[in-house]
């Protein structure tokens, strides 16, 4: 972690491998914010030198290979925090912060975010892993698309994340055609769940 | 409550994530459990959302019920528009397939073994006190030739860990149940499963690795159309084929000097519980069979065994699954195929000091019976079959493991024996890679490189009906798909945690997790270390695509983001 810092510190960023993971089921509405978080960061943001932006769904253990393969991680993501009721309210914290929290002893197989952060570290790697997750509103419905409440403040997580990334040396910039979230909802769908021509 | 002296305990959550899977239990004045009430309290109507979509989308959609499961729900949704069709892909197409989910069976058994279950016998604490050349010694007493086990890498496993341990870095082996009664390892064994734990965590890594070389990268895998396979360039590419087996025959010399053995010491000290039955269930064991490792010779053999009835395995036949929801929250319910099930929900709710209401509905999950049974699946059901239907695949692996820890057939009805019976499932299949492997090639160098079965969509049937029914690590899973006017009409999802947490039925027999803890008699009540173990042992997957970081239990009010428009 250390030798991240340093290399920021020398200008080095471009050296620097940085990916940001979008996680979360677009099956269950807000569930899938970090998602397309992620999509719209990839669509309305330039990046020099270019990071990479990863849909991580739900891939549980193989969050590891992530913190494995990067210097850099940002996980975007859905946080649920004790006393905190305000669907849409943003948090951006760094793993250390989360630490202690991976209990596994009641965990059947939902390896998540936080048992993967502890189980990294035994694993040995040396990723520094900031977090940027928002209150979900509505997760239970079998449905795509997002809450209102989500929608309106999905942008801060994305402005937010953007204004992160720079601080690690990369040259962050808007792009002069700006897509909007449901342009985003509408292209992923396309995309990713119909493999035949229309009848 | 009648009798005066019937304590109830509530486990919530068995998963990490509140609520997701609840058991209840009502022990006697023996600590004895008396009954006991398994509850998935999560609403997951996936089949809603794929009605009404091309029956050709189906797996892209299906494949999201789970994260961990991706590639299995992708497959049995493409088999079953693949059956209603009458489509059959190729032999190559099945190979692929077979060599991903082959793989993801190894996969999930280490992962499920060693991070999931098995700080519920292994004593961490204990681990820092083992002394590592004795262990060195015990390791090379299970294995010839035990993996990473000389005196030297147990002794920096133990400086590792703690050194984990000073760090304050708990947070995985918090809460853990250390100092139980019932955990019954040396701290020598267990030093040894810490060692395999932490090898385990780069073996499954190197896993994914295999799985991604034919069903891609992705967490959203594109590789399999109905009709076939789109990986055609994998796997005509020998490197790629190459890299694969390269990675499974590491991952093989694990399973066969790391996690048999160590399933074996399990089994020798945990023999007592095991040969007493503890977490027995009903004997009903269920196998669809598949896997072929050619016309004749299937990996599994299908078969149904009824009350341990061993001697009598029936044929496996889809026309006798219903699911019911008599006890489940939903509106439809009596016994009903899953082609023509409805998903429409009933909820009514908990009592109001937060515990089930025990005498109507109590679970989302449904009640799957098969000829009106309620069935286990998964290796055990798995094993035992193969072994009584004196499978070659199967049998030699497993009268090897019994030989060595003196168990009999009975003993993989059990707590224990699922656990083990899931051991020697990862050796079997490890080994049946290879075979599959060698067959694709051979089929390769005679040119018979079709990947994908030819149709014209618009020549199929607009109506049809079909199931997917396929052996998955944790069991057997099925997709039923009905077909109308081209488009998905209707869409059940029946997966083996269905079948393993099904609540009772509207006769009142229980469910396979319910049956198992059922006569459990616990050490410690306020501690029901049993409990968990029976309920872990089946491999749950109830929280299926559930995912939120769930930061309960830690102030972040200081983290909190104000909303700014910089950049």
């Amino acid at each position: 972690m250390e030798q991240v810092v340093q290399l920021v510190k020398a200008g080095k960023a471009e050296k620097l491998k940085i990916a940001v993971v979008g996680l979360g089921n677009v099956l269950f509405r807000d569930e899938g914010l970090g998602i397309y978080a992620g999509e719209l960061l990839r669509a309305n943001y330039h990046f020099d030198p270019e990071i990479e932006i990863i849909d991580g769904g739900t891939v549980g253990m193989g969050l590891i290979d992530f913190y494995h393969d990067f210097d850099q991680l940002v996980l975007l993501d859905t946080l649920s925090v004790e006393g905190e009721k305000q669907p849409g309210a943003l948090y951006q914290l760094n793993a250390e912060a989360l630490q202690g929290l991976g209990d596994m002893r009641r965990t059947a197989h939902e390896i998540e975010v936080l048992q993967t952060l502890e189980l990294s570290a035994l694993t040995g790697s040396q990723a520094e892993v900031e977090v940027i997750a928002m209150v979900p509103q509505d997760m239970d419905s079998v449905a795509f698309g997002l809450s209102d409440a989500v929608r309106e403040a999905l942008p801060d997580l994305v402005a937010t994340c953007a204004a992160y990334i720079q601080t690690l040396g990369i040259h962050v910039q808007k792009r002069a055609c700006q897509h909007s979230i449901d342009k985003i909802l509408q292209d992923y769908q396309a995309r990713s769940f119909s493999s035949a021509p229309s009848l | 409550m009648s009798q005066a002296n019937t304590q109830k305990i509530v486990i919530d959550p068995v998963t990490r994530i509140e609520g997701h899977l609840r058991v209840e239990v009502e022990v006697d004045d023996n600590n004895t459990v008396t009954e006991a009430w398994a509850s998935g309290q999560l609403f997951r109507g996936i089949e809603t959302i794929i009605k009404g979509r091309d029956p050709r989308d189906a797996g892209l959609i299906a494949q999201r019920i789970c994260g961990v499961c991706t590639n299995v729900h992708y497959r049995a949704s493409i088999t079953s528009v693949e059956k209603a069709y009458g489509i059959e892909p190729p032999r190559n197409a099945e190979i692929v397939r077979n060599l991903v989910t082959l793989a993801l069976f190894v996969q999930d058994h280490i992962v499920h073994y060693y991070h999931l279950h098995s700080l519920d016998y292994v004593d961490v604490v204990s681990a820092l006190s083992a002394d590592a050349a004795q262990a060195s010694d015990l390791a090379h007493s299970m294995h010839p030739q035990p993996y990473n086990c000389s005196k030297g890498d147990l002794e920096a496993v133990k400086e590792k860990l703690t050194q984990f341990v000073n760090a304050g870095r708990l947070g995985l082996f918090a809460n853990g149940y250390w100092g139980h009664a019932a955990y019954k390892l040396t701290p020598e064994q267990n030093l040894i499963h810490m060692n395999h734990y932490l090898e385990a965590l780069q073996i499954q890594r190197e896993l994914s690795k295999a799985v991604a070389i034919f069903a891609g990268k992705t967490p959203h895998p594109q590789n399999l159309v109905v009709g076939g396979v789109t990986s055609v360039m994998d796997m005509l590419n020998p490197q790629r084929v190459n890299d694969y087996l390269f990675i499974i025959k590491k991952t093989r010399d694990f399973v066969k000097r790391a996690y048999i053995p160590d399933c074996k010491m399990l089994a020798k000290a945990y023999s007592e519980g095991m040969k007493s039955g503890e977490g027995r269930g009903h004997g009903n064991f269920l196998c669809s069979g598949g896997y072929g490792l050619s016309e004749k010779i299937p990996l599994f053999e299908q078969g149904v065994i009824f009350g341990h009835d061993f001697e009598k395995i029936e044929d496996f036949d889809a026309f006798n699954i219903t699911e019911e929801a008599a006890r489940s929250w939903y509106a439809d319910e009596a016994p009903t195929s899953p082609y023509n099930e409805s998903t429409e929900p009933a909820y009514t709710d908990l009592n109001e000091d937060g515990t089930l209401k025990t005498e109507g509905k109590y679970s989302w999950v449904k009640s799957p019976r098969y000829k009106g049974q309620p069935m286990e699946v998964g290796p055990a059901s798995r094993m035992i079959i193969g072994y009584l239907k004196d499978a070659p695949t199967i049998k030699p692996y497993m009268q090897s493991f019994m030989d060595e820890t003196g168990m009999e057939i009975m003993d993989f009805s059990s707590t224990l024996g699922r656990i083990v019976a899931r051991a020697v499932e990862a050796e079997v299949c490890s080994d049946a890679i290879f075979q599959f492997v060698s067959e694709m090639i051979e089929n390769l160098k005679y040119y018979d490189e079709e990947t994908w079965t030819k149709y014209t969509f618009e020549d199929l049937p607009t109506s049809a009906q079909g199931a997917g029914i396929l052996e998955v690590p944790r069991g057997t899973l099925s997709h039923f798909v009905k077909i109308d006017e081209a488009k998905v009409a209707n869409y059940q999802a029946v997966v083996p945690t269905t079948w393993n947490a099904s609540p009772k039925d509207a006769q009142g027999v229980r469910g396979p997790y319910e049956e198992s803890i059922v006569g459990l008699k616990l050490a410690d009540p306020q501690q029901p270390l049993e409990v968990l173990r029976a309920v872990h042992s089946f491999d749950p997957c109830l929280a299926c695509a559930v995912h939120v970081i769930d930061a309960k239990g830690k102030s972040l009010a200081e983290y909190r983001v104000q909303p700014k428009t910089s950049l």
